[in-house]
């Protein structure tokens, strides 16, 4: 993998390799991978479909918080 | 001989969109007041925008999860979205808003060559600043604005960390170097041969060689079409949808 930046490789790299505990939940119809963020709120991380239109959900866009349950 | 059971994976959870369903743990995944309790956020009903806007931001994530403390484009979230752009006819144009540092060469480039084959109308704009494989992303619009206090840095791909001895890897860093070069080359007014020279000056790093363009003179050398803000950019965009029409619509003369 080239990474071309200006920024310095220590800044970026350092803290790779620490894994997200993530899941995969059906929000909106969508498949999405999600991480737990706090009491009954999940982060949206990835979607993952084939329908180009899911991406444009606002709801969806990674990084975005869902007021969810994990059991 | 083993008698091996295959074993179909099993349906992923189908729900139906306009359903309010609820899951096992009571979660209606279709619920607006219950965003609106618990985070504050308000969703209103949108009505489609004629114009789009994209932004590159932070790092470009390549194949690797960047540690938290990155900003970063996600291309796999990026390339699907494009694809809907493409799509959708309601969707007349495409702004791109840019402000990278550089980031992954492949999936930098892979946004850049779907901007680049986009057949609707876009118009880039470099904010800040547009560095490293934040070039080729720039120049794959149909038109491209920078600001005045924008800056992009031109400097050599490298390995980062990895001293170069060994002739393969050379090569293949050449091979990368020149895929970038064609890229921007094509894709803008600037010739090889000044890219190039951008690219190798020394003593304007500190840690590189190559050059830090300030907005008029990204303009000067021929990378990007004109300077410019946000209203520039969005007044070209609309000039382009326009004609695309007028062409569209086979007006006989």
């Amino acid at each position: 993998m080239l990474i071309h930046s200006v920024m310095p490789p220590q800044l970026t790299i350092e803290g790779l390799g620490a894994a997200s505990q993530s899941l995969e939940k059906v929000i909106d119809g969508t498949k999405v991978t999600v991480e737990p963020a706090g009491e009954n709120t999940v982060r949206v991380i990835r979607i993952i479909s084939t329908n180009p239109q899911d991406f444009l959900n606002p709801r969806l866009q990674p990084g975005s918080l869902i007021p969810y349950t994990l059991k | 001989m083993n008698k091996q059971t295959i074993e179909w994976p099993s349906k992923p959870e189908e729900t139906p969109p306009n359903k309010p369903n609820l899951d096992s743990s009571g979660n209606s995944s279709s619920q607006p007041l219950e965003n609106l309790k618990e985070l504050g956020q308000l969703e209103l009903p949108k009505p489609k925008a004629a114009i789009h806007t994209l932004t590159i931001i932070g790092q470009i994530e390549g194949h690797l999860v960047m540690p938290p403390q990155n900003k970063t484009t996600k291309y796999e979230h990026l390339l699907p979205q494009l694809v809907a752009l493409e799509q959708d006819p309601d969707i007349k144009g495409v702004m791109i808003i840019i402000n990278t540092v550089g980031g992954d060469v492949e999936a930098g480039l892979a946004i850049a060559e779907m901007i680049a084959s986009l057949s609707k109308p876009t118009v880039s704009i470099v904010l800040g600043g547009g560095h490293s494989i934040g070039v080729p992303i720039a120049v794959a619009a149909d038109y491209s604005f920078i600001a005045e206090t924008a800056t992009m840095t031109i400097h050599p791909i490298r390995l980062t960390g990895l001293v170069i001895g060994v002739p393969q890897t050379y090569e293949y860093l050449e091979k990368m170097q020149e895929r970038v070069i064609n890229f921007v080359v094509k894709k803008s007014r600037i010739s090889e041969a000044d890219f190039k020279e951008l690219m190798l000056q020394t003593g304007e790093l500190a840690m590189d060689i190559g050059t830090v363009v300030v907005g008029k003179k990204a303009v000067e050398v021929g990378l990007i079409d004109e300077i410019g803000g946000l209203s520039q950019a969005l007044g070209k965009l609309q000039k382009l949808i326009e004609a695309e029409k007028a062409q569209g619509s086979g007006l006989k003369c």
